[in-house]
């Protein structure tokens, strides 16, 4: 199918990168104007960009992971300071989860707003929250990053405030305060940087300069390190910086779902992985003494995180507590330095991301259809929704790292990857956080499948297999635009899971980006 | 090939099931039903693996590259035989529950054989598995699909005996995954090198781990406590894949990855023999035949899990005591699922001429898990013998003390043949599933275990076959007199409670002196008292850490407001430019006093 693809001139390969961003620029601007009522044409625009953008993504794989192209565009921004825009294999990785992640949350989004108000606020919102995202991803120097990060905060506070209510304006302004803080540090952070080694342009092994910089003024980039992965940590839900995710949930199901999985906190801890690997390089960074500070405070957020998702009753609440542990998992494997546990860490960016999706797209569903918020009145939903059930079941699996889903390959990668380190101890890490991930997992799981709902009598449930052909008491049908989108994710849970050694299957990928890093 | 047939077809069938699910209920039911009836057929690509699939040859290999961290499968000479038994155990609970009239089958039949699907897939999957991540695979799946057959009567017993299995279920697969990562890190991926790899680096940890995660699934004392509450609380069917099977996954995965060592050895043979006589105590009291049952697995794991600790403590008797824990797994699994299959079978056919088969047939069974001369348990019981012929217990020989096993059996296969011929009896049925399931196992377990031992196990130090037992008087004895002595503990048993000399508590026909899951209800309280404990104190340091937020943030906004007030009134003074200046140079210096400090030695 991609053999067209794969003969891309070579002079259009740098156009690409911008392409990718004004894609979805153009989606915004084009939808923001539209009428309330033009449901059709916002659909189409919505659409066309975001299966062009994943079009775009699969015909780049070859030629960057293979024949080693970077693509790059860059255009003067500030004296002195260009715009960089470059697609590396980790770029591109980034850029393929979220562009994939955007045009399932996008079919899921118009269904579930369908017949709300300000879908085309929403939707422009939605559509420069994800050209934030791919720009943070193609950025090829700091100050690229620095622009598209204050974008995202800024673009995200509108679709965490969408339904208006006390309880979401609150949450978006306890949200904008802890990013702009945030923001405010990275902004701190790169000018400093800046003054000393002038433009950051991200290079593998760490950008020129920096290492210098380690090496004659460690103090300076001590505080610097700080301030940038401090900064990111905000997004990244680093504890004790992880206050406004919980909140947060308030939003509609498929905004915590892209915030969850692939924008707000994926691109807090992409950046760190940057900051780690292509500002300062491991070798600088470990020459800092911070790696080992980060890998346990990485590790207390994974277990803080699962400890407190544990006390949550309410679905969503529980979901977001799970996704502060688990994005720790990337940093965790990144802080280790060596190629396994990096290649744990990477993959887990894709694996948890297409894994929380999931979670959050059968939540939504969940609250919809038959208005179940909290774990309770989940009871017997199996037998109601089980094409939903059954999708959260494999994220829920996903997120304990059984086999064989896409959480086994991350968990299993990161345990090797921990005993081949010089902490070993991670191991016990991961494996407490398994333990507590089946504690608060399971027990959705077996309300689900096994417990009898609370408000149906036993008469109904009786006559449920009774040989009448009339449609099934129970069952509920649930929009197709809403269950599609969290079947296809929980399908591809499972098939990055089982089939992890194939070509370009996520974890090669996440493999050749730590070879050459740390290769 | 064909042995990814034998995990393909079964979750192809289990995928169907499901689908089918999605119609409308008529033609779901419909459909259900047919599939249900082909069920048992998915057992078959495995048979005709095992009989084919000779160790060594290209059918009995399969590598995916693709799959996980590279997938091996491969038939060896342990896969085969637990393969077989595997198959024919699942493919008999499958009949019993699918060849059935449809006013005697059980509700959600169609559940219950896809759960035993899945189990099946996962079971021999960890049979199958060449590598360690394939082998979490196949554990994992059927470890958690077991949970369904568990629960599948929905009672409040089962959904205890549900929630103790998972609690103990995710234990073990987390130690587990915890093993097979230390063991992968050593360079035991391939299940081929994984004893050595663990033997070289965290061994202790390695053997401790490997202990717990798979002595749960073995019902290692005290970690059996779920198993005499979940294998009663199953539908018969599934009890019989339970107690037969699946229970040998635990071997299985001790006899691929353990390391060897002395400590292990007498550690895990102490626990084995614990398991093997105190089991017998517990279960004699008991009322429900499927709990006796369910103790005289406990019993007779633990009889081969002290073959398994022999071959710790012994390297070089390895080979030879894992031939014999094989060999007597085949025996004990097809003669314990006939005895599970037999209890419904009872209740529905034990009267006329049909009666007199019945008697026949768990007499065999039952028979040969107690050891009597020339059935499979005899065969076992002198293979096992033999192995471990040589090896001190406190002073004892080893192999004087594990025939006493055989007295413990009969003591509680004694009981159960008393509680279970006491038991009501149904409306008779006509011959369906359920019998021809059950003779299937019986006849089975007559011939199996035999070809078994004499042409696919073969003692890896010697290179033969193992010997086959000649029937001279001595062996007769060998097998005859532990029997013996469990019919006359039990006829004294049964004269002192006749004449009223055993205590009330012992006799009562109301609750058994000891609860089924035994140590559970002390593990439970002692975990309820934990659990109160440890919850009170996290709630005191949730409402530390709570009154401690809040002192802050009342702090910071009294700062604030402070900090508001003083820049209001400074602005109010700054007028004129002459204190500005001040302010500013104030200021400047501070900052150059700042930079001179941070950077001072290095400019």
């Amino acid at each position: 199918m991609v053999t067209w693809l794969e003969q891309i001139p070579g002079e259009l390969l740098p156009a690409i990168p911008l392409v990718m961003v004004l894609l979805s620029l153009t989606a915004a601007v084009a939808i923001f104007p539209l009428p309330e009522n033009s449901v059709k044409l916002r659909a189409g625009i919505n659409l066309t960009a975001a299966a062009t953008k994943v079009l775009l993504i699969i015909a780049l794989v070859p030629a960057v992971v293979a024949d080693g192209a970077r693509p790059e565009f860059s255009a003067p921004f500030l004296p002195g300071i260009d715009l960089v825009l470059r697609v590396d294999p980790l770029a591109l990785f980034f850029a393929g989860l979220s562009s994939l992640l955007w045009l399932l949350t996008t079919i899921y989004a118009l269904g579930y707003l369908r017949g709300s108000k300000n879908k085309s606020r929403f939707f422009g919102f939605f559509s420069l929250c994800v050209t934030a995202t791919v720009g943070i991803s193609f950025s090829g120097n700091l100050i690229t990053f620095l622009v598209f990060y204050e974008l995202l905060t800024v673009v995200t506070y509108p679709l965490v405030a969408h339904w208006g209510t006390p309880a979401s304006l609150r949450a978006a302004r306890i949200y904008l305060r802890y990013a702009l803080g945030g923001g405010l540090a990275v902004l701190i952070g790169v000018v400093w940087l800046s003054m000393y080694v002038g433009p950051v342009d991200f290079a593998e092994g760490g950008a020129e300069g920096v290492t210098e910089l380690v090496a004659s003024n460690p103090v300076p980039a001590l505080l610097i390190f700080v301030l940038l992965v401090g900064g990111l940590g905000v997004k990244a839900a680093l504890f004790p910086l992880h206050g406004w995710l919980p909140l947060a949930m308030v939003a509609p199901a498929p905004v915590s779902a892209l915030l969850h999985a692939v924008a707000v906190v994926k691109a807090g801890v992409f950046g760190i992985v940057r900051v780690l690997h292509d500002v300062f390089g491991v070798e600088a960074a470990a020459e800092l003494g911070v790696l080992t500070p980060l890998l346990v405070l990485a590790a207390f957020t994974i277990l803080y995180g699962s400890y407190q998702a544990l006390r949550q009753q309410e679905i969503k609440k529980r979901l977001a507590y799970s996704t502060i542990s688990q994005v720790s998992y990337v940093v965790l494997g990144v802080a280790m330095v060596n190629v396994l546990a990096t290649t744990g860490g990477i993959v887990h960016l894709v694996h948890q991301g297409i894994m929380k999706v999931t979670l959050f797209f059968c939540a939504g569903l969940f609250a919809e259809v038959i208005r179940a918020h909290t774990v309770s009145q989940l009871r017997g939903a199996g037998r109601r929704m089980p094409l939903t059930s059954a999708a959260f079941t494999v994220g829920a699996f996903g997120m304990i790292g059984l086999p064989p889903t896409a959480g086994f390959i991350s968990k299993w990668q990161l345990g090797t990857g921990a005993l081949a380190s010089e902490h070993p101890w991670v191991l016990w890490v991961l494996v407490g956080s398994s333990l507590l991930n089946a504690a608060y997992f399971l027990p959705v799981v077996y309300a689900l499948w096994f417990a009898d709902p609370e408000d149906v009598d036993p008469e109904t449930l009786a006559s449920g297999d009774a040989a009448s052909d009339a449609a099934d008491p129970l069952r509920v049908r649930e929009p197709k635009s809403l269950l599609v989108p969290a079947l296809i994710t929980a399908g591809l849970t499972l098939f990055v899971g089982i089939a992890a050694s194939l070509a370009f299957a996520p974890l090669q990928v996440a493999r050749f980006i730590a070879e050459g890093v740390l290769g | 090939m064909l042995i990814a047939l034998s995990l393909l077809t079964p979750l192809a069938l289990v995928l169907a099931l499901g689908l089918a699910g999605l119609l409308r209920p008529l033609t779901k039911f419909t459909i259900r039903r047919r599939l249900t009836l082909f069920a048992p057929l998915a057992v078959v690509p495995a048979v005709l693996l095992a009989l084919l699939g000779n160790p060594g040859s290209a059918t009995a290999a399969l590598e995916v590259p693709w799959m996980l961290f590279g997938a091996h499968f491969a038939v060896d000479l342990y896969a085969r035989p637990l393969l077989l038994i595997a198959a024919l155990l699942y493919g008999a609970a499958l009949l019993a529950i699918s060849w059935i009239k449809l006013r005697d089958a059980e509700r959600g039949s169609s559940a219950l054989s896809a759960f035993l699907l899945l189990s099946f897939t996962g079971n021999i999957g960890t049979y199958l598995a060449a590598d360690a991540a394939s082998f979490y695979l196949g554990f994992a799946l059927m470890s958690f699909s077991a949970a369904g057959l568990v629960i599948h009567y929905r009672t409040p017993a089962a959904r205890r005996a549900t929630r103790v299995y998972l609690v103990m279920s995710v234990l073990s697969e987390t130690a587990i995954l915890a093993a097979l990562i230390l063991v992968a890190s050593g360079g035991g991926f391939l299940l081929t090198d994984a004893p050595a790899a663990a033997g070289t680096a965290h061994t202790g940890l390695i053997q401790g781990l490997l202990f717990f995660g798979f002595g749960v699934k073995a019902g290692t004392v005290p970690l059996h406590v779920w198993l005499p509450l979940a294998h009663p609380a199953a539908p018969p069917a599934a009890s019989a894949v339970l107690s037969g099977a699946m229970v040998k996954a635990g071997l299985i995965g001790w006899l691929r990855f353990l390391p060897e060592g002395e400590t292990a050895g007498a550690v895990l043979l102490t626990l084995a023999l614990i398991g093997a006589f105190a089991a017998v105590l517990v279960g004699v009291v008991q009322h429900d035949p499927k709990v006796i049952l369910a103790y005289s697995t406990i019993s007779q794991m633990g009889f081969i899990t002290a073959l398994v600790a022999v071959g710790l403590l012994v390297p070089e008797l390895r080979g030879a005591t894992s031939a014999a824990a094989v060999i007597y797994a085949v025996h004990h699994g097809l003669a314990k699922g006939a005895l599970f299959l037999g209890v419904p079978v009872v209740k529905h056919y034990a009267r006329g001429r049909t009666g007199i088969l019945v008697l026949l047939g768990m007499l065999g069974a039952g028979l040969a898990v107690a050891g009597a001369p020339l059935t499979s348990g005899a065969f076992g019981k002198y293979v096992s013998k033999e192995a471990v012929s040589g090896i001190e217990v406190l002073g004892v020989g080893l192999d004087q003390l594990l025939p006493l096993v055989a007295t413990g059996s009969t003591l509680l296969l004694l009981r159960f043949a008393a509680v279970i011929s006491s038991a009501d009896r149904d409306p008779r049925r006509r011959a369906d599933g359920e019998l021809l399931s059950w003779l299937g196992v019986c006849a089975a377990g007559i011939v199996v275990p035999w070809v078994i031992g004499a042409r696919w196990i073969t003692d890896p130090v010697q290179d033969e076959g193992v010997a086959v037992p000649s029937w001279d008087p001595g062996t007769l004895w060998d097998a005859t007199w532990p029997i013996l002595l469990g019919i006359i503990l039990a006829a004294m048993v049964w004269v002192a409670a006749r004449r009223g000399l055993l205590p009330g508590r012992l006799t009562s026909q109301e609750a058994p002196v000891v609860q089924p899951g035994d140590l559970l209800l002390a593990e439970e309280s002692l975990l309820r008292r934990v659990g109160s404990g440890g919850g009170a104190a996290l709630d005191a340091a949730h409402g530390f850490t709570g009154s401690a937020a809040g002192r802050w943030s009342d702090r910071w906004s009294a700062a604030a407001q402070r900090g508001r007030r003083g820049v209001s009134w400074a602005e109010a003074r700054l007028g004129g430019w002459e204190s500005t200046g001040l302010v500013l140079v104030v200021l400047l210096t501070g900052v150059v006093l700042a930079t001179m400090l941070l950077l001072g030695g290095n400019s």
